[in-house]
């Protein structure tokens, strides 16, 4: 065994180790905390899509409850007089529309008979209680409902409120709703997250038929068995959500890398009013910046790391050899010369020695003074 | 001691040999000047097929506002009343907006300004326009040059500025449609210069946003807004053909904002802004391979000493004229560098971080030369023993870490 050697290998072996462990444990608690913020960042996700689908519902079912209160649009309605009722609603539903995003609005008789759409005055008479079972569900109850609806005039997020007579009887219902299109944009514009819906073509094509909504049903459009109905940026959309990635049943995360960055994607499925899964909701947010800062994080632990294990080795050769394995292989060599009858190689000058070595380093010169004399 | 003179010769020799070909980079790679000088009109991109045909397909030529988008709204004198902002669907009028970046001719990152050729699409309703149609009519009336021109002189126009726009080149196309329901569209097609923010952090790894910042002048949000409805999400974008060179195109992102005014007034704004990464390459020859070999010199000062029982082979004196010498090749590698990337110069990124570990190894290196070369302080203090296994030790370490660090610093502007 080489003292010269294994010694200082086994204390930079030994420095590497804790330093290295230091740095690894350090890096796993970046990548946690980056898988932490991560999941914040899909829980957020979550939570503003969920509230915003909820104050969209509100805001139908408050406009709904408005409109259906106004005194003038209930007299018309309990008298059945359609004509007047258009004239009544059609100005305030056209700006409504315009401004607001509210593309859909319907007067319906017992027991879900259209009566008057106001986004298609000249199409009414059916009966839609097979189609429609939220209206059927207010009908039979007469209790005012909300939730996504696919209509003729495409999804919506819509609210029905019953409408009751002077005496208090049911006399029908009236429901307004809203477009998707305004909810993602708030959503990117508020949150900085992409959003975009994706229904399912064939129910699409069930109730929209050739009607100009039909428009999006495009192969550039289709993804697996749904349609991207809406996306607040079409191209991320479409090569952040693939056929092999739409088919979720419950709400899945994952990370897609499109033109460099990393994108968290969040997909939640979208039901309507009788718990159907009719599409999803896909929700992307940039998770580059987060991913970058971690790993020049790492990077920079990873030189801390270098320079802490080059200073420590530095120091022990510098210590075991230079003050202590050199000295003592010199005294050594001249040791060995000395027994071999040369008295001509002097020790050191004795500063040059630790003090343990210098007793060493004296016995040495008083050996071959001794030897000299003799000699 | 027989073999020092030849050592100190070839020690020279190399130092020599080192400083003239980073010298020789530094020139060849940035000649002065020429560069500052061209590159603000760059290299034009390649025009796709598309972009020319469309150019040609458009009309008469005529003069426009460098700064205003949007055609003036009115011009004075052309109607007995100014247009007043239509009120048949209350207020605020919503303005659809989309940019479709049509050409990227170039962009100078240097002064942070790019020129490209865009379509602006500006869509509202205007209830007064609405009009009756006869069947067979295709729904629209349609203006081009000069005519849409001269016709929305006399119709409310969206008051919408692009604020970064610098100048615009030559021909302005403008399109109008109004449709039988009053719904009005514009398109202005229009070469321009735009300026735009810089960060070059992670150069050369960088991402740099060409945006198009519009905002409503004079109406508040009381009045008009932009909107970035579903299909002008879908007309905003970059032409198949657009190239860039140096360049990546990527997606094209829209977003909106207000603005704060006087007395709490609220503007609309929308920013429209291409997305381009630097193809990394193109900067690893003029700005790396010298940046990198002018590390060596340091090292060279420390190399090319030997430890000997008396102290050390090479005198000191050398030493510290190659070090200097170094400094001075640094110096000029520098002033080249920044001249030629001035967006480089004043900020913390990959270059300046290398230029930093460049000046530090020869801080180091001449301090060694001076502490350890000629005042043999670690003799002097710790003997001889100490003396040697130091400068082994320094000999490994320093190429270690400065080889640690540039590569750190890669990495990080990499990530």
């Amino acid at each position: 065994m080489k003292f010269r050697r294994r010694a200082p290998g086994l204390l930079i072996l030994s420095t590497l180790v804790v330093l290295f462990s230091i740095t690894g444990i350090a890096n796993m608690l970046t990548g946690r905390m980056l898988e932490s913020a991560k999941a914040a960042s899909f829980d957020l996700m979550r939570d503003v899509l969920g509230s915003n689908i909820k104050s969209t519902e509100d805001k139908a079912l408050a406009s709904a409850e408005v409109v259906a209160s106004m005194q003038t649009v209930r007299t018309a309605f309990i008298a059945k007089d359609r004509a007047k009722l258009l004239a009544e609603t059609e100005k305030m539903f056209k700006l409504q529309d315009e401004k607001y995003g509210i593309d859909q609005a319907m007067f319906a008789t017992p027991p879900g008979v259209a009566f008057l759409r106001l986004h298609d005055p000249g199409r009414f008479g059916e009966d839609l209680t097979s189609q429609r079972a939220m209206l059927a569900d207010v009908h039979a109850n007469k209790v005012l409902r909300k939730g996504v609806v696919i209509t003729k005039a495409g999804p919506a997020i819509s609210a029905i409120v019953p409408m009751f007579d002077d005496a208090g009887g049911f006399v029908g219902s009236f429901e307004m709703g809203l477009e998707f299109e305004p909810m993602l944009d708030r959503i990117k514009q508020a949150y900085e997250i992409e959003a975009a819906a994706f229904l399912d073509e064939k129910l699409l094509r069930e109730h929209v038929g050739d009607g100009a909504e039909a428009a999006v049903i495009t192969p550039k459009n289709r993804v697996g068995r749904f349609i991207r109905y809406h996306s607040t940026h079409p191209d991320l959309a479409a090569s952040l959500v693939l056929d092999k990635d739409i088919e979720v049943t419950e709400p899945v995360s994952y990370e897609r890398v499109v033109a460099g960055t990393t994108w968290g994607v969040q997909l939640v499925p979208m039901y309507n009013y009788s718990s159907k899964q009719i599409g999803v909701y896909a929700l992307a947010k940039n998770l580059g910046e987060s991913r970058s800062e971690a790993n020049r994080a790492r990077v920079w632990m990873a030189l801390a790391a270098l320079f802490g294990s080059v200073f420590m080795a530095g120091v022990i050769l510098v210590v075991v050899r230079g003050l202590l394995v050199s000295p003592l292989a010199s005294l050594s060599a001249r040791m060995s010369a000395l027994l071999g009858g040369d008295t001509s190689q002097p020790a050191d000058p004795m500063d040059t020695y630790c003090e343990e070595l210098q007793d060493l380093a004296k016995n040495y010169e008083q050996l071959r003074a001794e030897k000299s004399e003799k000699s | 001691m027989k073999r020092a003179p030849v050592r100190r010769s070839a020690g020279k020799a190399l130092g020599l040999v080192l400083m003239a070909v980073v010298f020789g980079l530094a020139l060849v790679l940035f000649p002065m000047k020429t560069r500052a000088k061209d590159a603000p009109a760059g290299k034009p991109a390649k025009v796709s097929a598309s972009a020319s045909a469309a150019s040609a397909s458009a009309s008469a030529s005529v003069s426009a506002s460098a700064t205003v988008e949007a055609p003036a709204p009115m011009a004075s004198g052309s109607t007995a009343e100014a247009p007043t902002i239509p009120m048949g669907k209350g207020l605020p009028v919503a303005v659809g907006t989309a940019v479709f970046f049509l050409e990227v001719k170039s962009f100078d990152d240097t002064k942070g300004e790019f020129e490209c050729t865009t379509d602006l699409r500006l869509r509202w309703i205007d209830p007064r326009l609405a009009y009756p149609v006869s069947p067979g009519h295709k729904g629209y009336t349609e203006w081009r040059g000069k005519e849409a021109e001269e016709k929305l002189a006399k119709l409310w126009v969206p008051n919408v500025e692009v604020t970064n726009r610098l100048e615009t080149m030559g021909y302005v196309g403008h399109r109008l449609r109004i449709f039988s329901d009053g719904r009005v569209e514009t398109i202005t097609r229009a070469t321009a210069r735009y300026k735009t923010k810089v960060d070059p952090e992670r150069f050369p790894f960088d991402r740099q946003y060409l945006v198009l910042d519009l905002l409503v002048r004079e109406d508040t949000t009381d009045e008009v807004v932009l909107r970035v409805g579903k299909e002008d999400v879908e007309w905003s974008r970059v032409s198949r053909g657009a190239q860039l060179d140096g360049w990546q195109l990527g997606l094209v992102d829209t977003r909106r904002e207000i603005v704060a005014g006087w007395n709490g007034d609220r503007y609309s704004r929308v920013v429209t802004s291409l997305v381009v990464d630097r193809i990394a390459t193109t900067g690893l020859a003029p700005i790396f391979i010298p940046l990198m070999a002018s590390l060596l010199i340091p090292l060279l000062v420390v190399w090319m000493n030997r430890a000997t029982e008396e102290g050390f082979e090479v005198e000191a004196f050398e030493l510290a004229n190659m070090g200097i010498g170094g400094l001075f090749s640094v110096i000029a590698l520098s002033f080249a560098i920044y001249s030629a990337y001035g967006v480089l110069a004043g900020s913390d990124n990959t270059v300046t971080r290398l230029f930093g570990l460049n000046y530090a190894t020869l801080a180091l290196s001449l301090s060694i030369v001076v502490m350890f070369f000629q005042f043999n302080l670690a003799r002097r203090w710790f003997g001889p023993y100490v003396h040697a296994q130091a400068f082994k030790f320094i000999a490994w370490a320093m190429p270690l870490l400065t080889l640690g660090c540039a590569v750190a610093f890669l990495l990080v502007a990499a990530s």
